[in-house]
């Protein structure tokens, strides 16, 4: 596994920070360019790294030329989506060995230019044109869930405070700075009931994994991880069509079906990390995951219980609000931190000790796309 | 970043029947011939049987229940100007919904949900948006 520092990084491109990625991965699993079988590339927006195809830029870069390249794409789940491809390609026969890297670059843009492009991943016939930005759709979303079943504004704040306190002990993240429900509070209402500290920031960064057959990894490696079951499910793409919008029903297909696959249930979970683009969808993924029921995500962050030595420790990387979020790298960065937890590498204070059996949980834009992988040791 | 031309994208043809009906103060929604499926906004294809033949249906709407709602701070470069703006999602009496801005006053988002919104429509543009009664 490889990964970049997430945070701004005005002197690069998504072609050098996928590369520096890739090496770091190649280099820590021992791999030679010569044994990559294929070069499986996540990067969401072309546009805002200014490099449309990158895919080939990153195997340029590398030397791994010949072999299969191509990028995958699905908005904020893209990173998971080059995890699937490779994963396909390895469990049909086609190849045994995949570099998967994803990567994203979006600071060398104005941040109004980027709310732009992030906009435009929604339905662009009816709902941007609304005015529907990507904040407002998790703002609609929140809204539907408070009225519902009570959830406050604190309660999503205290989503960005545990966050950013196991960030402080992930050298990789964006953010090292401990915030209060306070601060969450009072910063800028970006989409209310969404504040500015209730958001994910815009981040470059990337992260890469070598995925291997069975027969190969072992020979890799003493410490491998396993993938034990990959659901993905989708959704329409307008969301006024929604029946409820507290839900995100594709969370929940695509987490029965990794559970399907895996043979484990929420119950054996030691750890996950979710896709908190927004506080929201922390607490929505929390129901939708199976960790509580609908109405009762709030519960487990009022009780604590996904904090470390809680019942279920979530986003000990700090998470997509932390952690940073360059959307391509994000499904790939979950799939790094899975496999350092459950080789008991993640740094003190954020460590779970003794982890078994993990979950990562990666969305695209209000779950349209949406993947659930279960990994083990 | 220019505003979106919406002339640029396939649908097109969907967003004609929409503005045609707003022009005749009218909202319109597509019904399936197949399997009676409302689609609002308004298709060209089914989505749930896959049927081709639909017929458009106007209605007239004055008001619908709020089912989620915000208010937008920093709005994407064609309502840059605008903002702060209400975003709401309605859902009328046949219980079709749709998603549309909301002439609000304060800092309001799910204090709006549950409540009654009028529909305001502008024959002459054409455009359709919500007042909070």
């Amino acid at each position: 596994v490889g990964h970049t520092r997430f945070g701004r990084s005005p002197n690069t491109s998504v072609k050098e920070l996928a590369a520096e990625a890739c090496l770091a991965a190649m280099n820590e699993a021992g791999l030679s360019s010569s044994e990559v079988e294929m070069l499986s590339v996540g990067v969401a927006s072309g546009s805002m790294s200014g490099q449309l195809s990158p895919a080939a830029s990153v195997a340029d870069a590398l030397g791994l030329v010949g072999i299969p390249v191509y990028r995958s794409e699905a908005a904020c789940a893209t990173g998971s989506a080059a995890l699937r491809t490779a994963y396909a390609h390895i469990a049909s026969g086609l190849v045994d060995t995949a570099l998967v890297v994803g990567a994203e670059v979006m600071t060398h843009v104005e941040t109004e230019v980027a709310t732009d492009y992030l906009a435009q991943m929604g339905d662009t016939t009816w709902e941007y044109v609304q005015g529907a930005t990507f904040p407002a759709f998790f703002a609609l979303i929140a809204s539907a869930h408070m009225k519902k079943y009570h959830t406050r504004q604190e309660d999503l704040a205290s989503v960005a405070v545990k966050n950013h306190k196991y960030a402080v002990h992930n050298p990789v993240a964006q953010f090292h700075r401990e915030i209060t429900v306070d601060e969450v509070m009072r910063s800028t209402v970006v989409a209310y009931p969404l504040k500015l500290l209730d958001c994910s920031p815009v981040s470059d960064g990337a992260a890469a994994v070598v995925l291997t057959s069975e027969d190969k990894a072992k020979k890799l490696s003493d410490t491998p991880v396993w993938i034990r079951g990959m659901g993905i499910a989708s959704t329409g793409n307008i969301l006024s069509e929604r029946k409820d919008l507290s839900t995100i029903p594709s969370i929940r297909l695509a987490a029965r079906r990794a559970y399907a696959q895996s043979g484990v249930g929420p119950d054996k979970i030691d750890f996950a990390e979710v896709h908190d683009c927004f506080t929201i969808a922390e607490i929505v993924a929390y129901e939708e995951l199976g960790f509580a029921e609908r109405g009762h995500g709030v519960d487990l962050i009022r009780e604590g219980q996904t904090e470390l030595g809680g019942r279920i420790p979530v986003n000990m990387s700090g998470g997509l609000k932390a952690k940073g979020h360059p959307l391509g790298a994000t499904g790939v960065s979950m799939a790094v931190e899975a496999t350092k937890q459950l080789r008991g590498e993640a740094e003190r204070g954020r460590s779970v000790k003794g982890a078994e059996v993990g979950l990562a949980q990666n969305m695209g834009l209000t779950g349209q796309y949406s993947f659930v992988t279960i990994y083990s040791r | 970043v220019k505003p979106l031309d919406l002339s640029l994208y396939s649908d097109l043809a969907a967003v004609k029947i929409f503005s045609e009906g707003l022009k005749k103060g009218s909202l319109v929604y597509s019904l399936c011939r197949k399997c009676s499926q409302k689609h609002l906004p308004p298709r060209l294809y089914c989505n749930i049987c896959g049927s081709t033949s639909l017929d458009t249906v106007e209605f007239k709407p004055s008001k619908g229940k709020v089912v989620a709602s915000t208010m937008v701070n920093y709005p994407p470069s064609r309502y840059k100007g605008e903002e702060p703006y209400g975003l709401v999602v309605v859902e009328f009496e046949n219980g079709l919904r749709i998603m549309g801005r909301i002439k609000i006053g304060a800092q309001r988002g799910p204090e709006l949900v549950g409540s009654e919104a009028k529909l305001v429509l502008d024959t002459e543009k054409p455009d359709f948006w919500f007042t909070s009664s």
